[in-house]
């Protein structure tokens, strides 16, 4: 059984490892990318989310080792469905990356890639009370 | 500063670099190896900064650092890896502030960040450290300057003396911002603190206003005048009144009302203070005459106005209005130890230019052969070398320590007038000796021990004890000495007492202490070795 500590720790990694990085390369960008610096920030966003010592990795992989770590320990939470959501919605990008319309959509991509943090953190902040 | 503002990163991560190069080219990177722009932890950071002649302007720390265990500086409170890793930045903070303490800090994640809350507050109150306020290129963009012209500031400003101290500095960069706002300022700290001086030399000036500046002392004023010199009165208003009178508030359009003393309002005089702030407008007395209200209020207070309110002495409804979150402590001089000799020495140039010091000083600079407006400087034990200019006032190291333990009640202007007695009675004598027929050669005059007992022992409280002198003091430690049978003895139990104040210092951390005394975490064999050289087991140091 997880413990609430556990969860905390857990959602605060997410926080940091998928929530911060993957919008972080939008939220870096200047007022009015070109397009190309756009898809490159995207990309860098969903593909290359972290680059450290351990490698790069994607915010797939980063997804999947957390769900692996977390195992069942959120099934009974509100707002772990959400978290769920909000990141497939995120990663949902991927298959848009190549589209040349992908600027068009640019604010949604940023509120979409954006909102991972915000539910991550509502569910910490309820969990920690 | 070179040409371009340098910027050490330290991040085990490539965002920041790869950001910082991108999209903003008006500052560089120092390029830490040859492939890499940034330190990637903590120990290849105080390598670099130990050995590198490289300039450095700023640093920019990152928080949580995936690196391995070998690599990470000690966190003691951390209590897992996990931990170590997530709040590295802070280990790795304390060790830049300690080693490298001038060079500001932008620390790469937002307080909202920490959930540890006591971290938080340690941060926030590091000297020249600066945290995100949001991961965008914006925050990151100001931060940086900020701490850049920070640091380029100096600790003189117009009278203002700023020093290094964090909680100051911190204070000078609030009260600028709140100068330009409309809330009214609420000052708080002890008498002596500067808050009228900064009210009106600092805030005011950066206020924009054109008006004037107007003092309001209610600790000076009968309660029953209040009223009349706040708001203004019209003639026959009250037994007194023989003409119309203007309040500070009319006085003062455009400008600036600084009311000290703001605790010794009469409650009905509060009721009225918060509607002239709530509707900006003021009635004289005797009249029903609204007049338009344009001024900065600035209100002063030597105690907290919060538990004023809380006992009843001061409406809430007006504490609220003066807007609390717009509250500046100035913090008393006990609390500002690093910056009292930066203190004492400029309050000593100061002194010799008041005007019943100024004629001896330059009478005692001729007969010197000191050009005639040459400064009088306090020398410390602590100097190395001789000036280049001026008479110093040599201050003995015992009198040097009554002053730093001095409890300093009056704050600053205490310690300004004990400056000012010393340099009087110090330049007076020595020209009283020219006048007597002596013949000075050295312009280095000791000041006198006794003189300095003397004026200290006018404080308010007793200077503080060993034990307190040596909390101030990470570095300082009280040892009490007892005979022994031989020195070899007395000198293992002065050891042992500090061995044993240090283990409690770093709560038990050997790593730590090995870290103090050594400078390598890694050493801390040799600390366990000592301990048991010295008979304590680190059981009993434990259950101590």
């Amino acid at each position: 059984m997880t413990t609430k500590s556990d969860q905390i720790e857990l959602l605060d990694d997410l926080l940091h490892d998928l929530g911060k990085y993957i919008a972080f390369p939008l939220n870096m960008l200047p007022e009015n990318p070109d397009e190309a610096l756009f898809r490159d920030a995207v990309d860098q966003a969903l593909n290359r989310t972290r680059t450290g010592p351990n490698g790069t990795q994607s915010a797939r992989s980063i997804w999947v080792n957390f769900l692996d770590e977390a195992g069942n320990g959120f099934d009974d939470e509100d707002g772990w469905q959400r978290i769920h959501g909000t990141v497939e919605t995120a990663l949902s990008w991927g298959e848009k990356l190549a589209e040349p319309s992908l600027i068009n959509e640019r604010q949604q991509v940023v509120d979409d890639l954006r909102a991972v943090s915000v539910a991550i953190r509502q569910l910490r902040d309820k969990i920690n009370g | 500063m070179a040409e371009k503002p340098r910027l050490f990163l330290v991040d085990d991560g490539v965002h920041y670099a790869n950001t910082i190069a991108q999209y903003m080219p008006e500052y560089e990177l120092v390029q830490v190896t040859a492939d890499r722009a940034r330190a990637k932890d903590g120990v290849e950071a105080i390598d670099y900064l130990t050995q590198s002649q490289q300039p450095v302007d700023l640093i920019l720390l990152d928080m949580r650092f995936d690196v391995s265990e070998d690599r990470l500086l000690p966190l003691p409170e951390a209590t897992s890896l996990r931990r170590q890793r997530r709040y590295q930045g802070i280990a790795i903070l304390r060790r830049l502030k300690a080693d490298f303490g001038h060079l500001p800090v932008v620390v790469l994640t937002s307080l909202a960040d920490l959930s540890v809350a006591e971290i938080a507050v340690e941060l926030q109150s590091l000297s020249l450290t600066y945290m995100l306020n949001g991961d965008d290129l914006d925050s990151l963009r100001i931060r940086i300057h900020e701490a850049l012209v920070d640091a380029e500031r100096l600790p003189e400003e117009n009278g203002i003396f700023w020093g290094r101290d964090q909680a100051f500095r911190a204070l000078r960069r609030r009260m600028a911002i709140l100068a330009r706002g409309r809330l009214p300022i609420v000052l708080e700290g002890e008498t002596g603190t500067g808050k009228s001086y900064l009210a009106e030399h600092y805030i005011h000036e950066r206020s924009g206003r054109t008006g004037r500046f107007v003092t309001v002392d209610l600790s000076t004023l009968p309660s029953n005048l209040i009223s009349a010199h706040l708001f203004g009165a019209v003639k026959g208003a009250y037994t007194g009144a023989v003409s119309d009178r203007k309040g500070v508030f009319e006085i003062a359009a455009g400008g600036t009302v600084f009311i000290d003393e703001i605790q010794n309002i009469p409650l009905e005089t509060q009721k009225q203070l918060l509607t002239v702030l709530q509707n900006q407008v003021v009635q004289p007395l005797g009249s029903n005459r609204d007049i338009p209200v344009d001024v900065k209020v600035i209100v002063a207070s030597n105690e907290d106005l919060g538990s004023a309110v809380r006992d009843g002495r001061f409406r809430s409804d007006l504490y609220m209005r003066l807007s609390p979150a717009t509250r500046v402590v100035l913090p008393p001089l006990r609390d500002r130890v690093d910056d009292l000799s930066f203190l004492a020495r400029r309050l000593t140039e100061r002194a010799g230019f008041e005007p019943d010091v100024f004629p001896f000083r330059v009478q005692l600079n001729a007969s010197l052969g000191l050009p005639e407006d040459s400064p009088v400087q306090l020398s410390l034990p602590e100097d190395k070398g001789t000036k280049d200019a001026g008479i110093q006032l040599v201050l003995p190291a015992p009198s040097w320590r009554r002053l730093q333990r001095h409890r300093w009640s009056g704050n600053i202007r205490e310690l300004s007038m004990v400056l000012h007695n010393l340099v009087t009675f110090s330049i007076v004598g020595a020209v009283d000796a020219l006048e007597s027929g002596l013949s000075l050669s050295s312009r280095r005059l000791q000041v006198d021990s006794g003189l300095v007992n003397q004026l200290l022992a006018g404080g308010l409280e007793p200077a503080l004890s060993d034990e307190q002198a040596a909390q101030r003091d990470p570095d300082v430690f009280a040892i009490k000495l007892k005979p022994g049978q031989s020195l070899n003895a007395v000198s293992v139990d002065i050891e042992r007492q500090y061995f044993e104040q240090l283990f409690d210092q770093t709560n038990g951390n050997l790593d730590a202490m090995a870290d103090r005394l050594l400078g390598d975490p890694a050493r801390s064999r040799a600390i366990r070795l000592r301990l048991n050289q010295l008979g304590l087991s680190l059981r009993d140091l434990r259950r101590r």
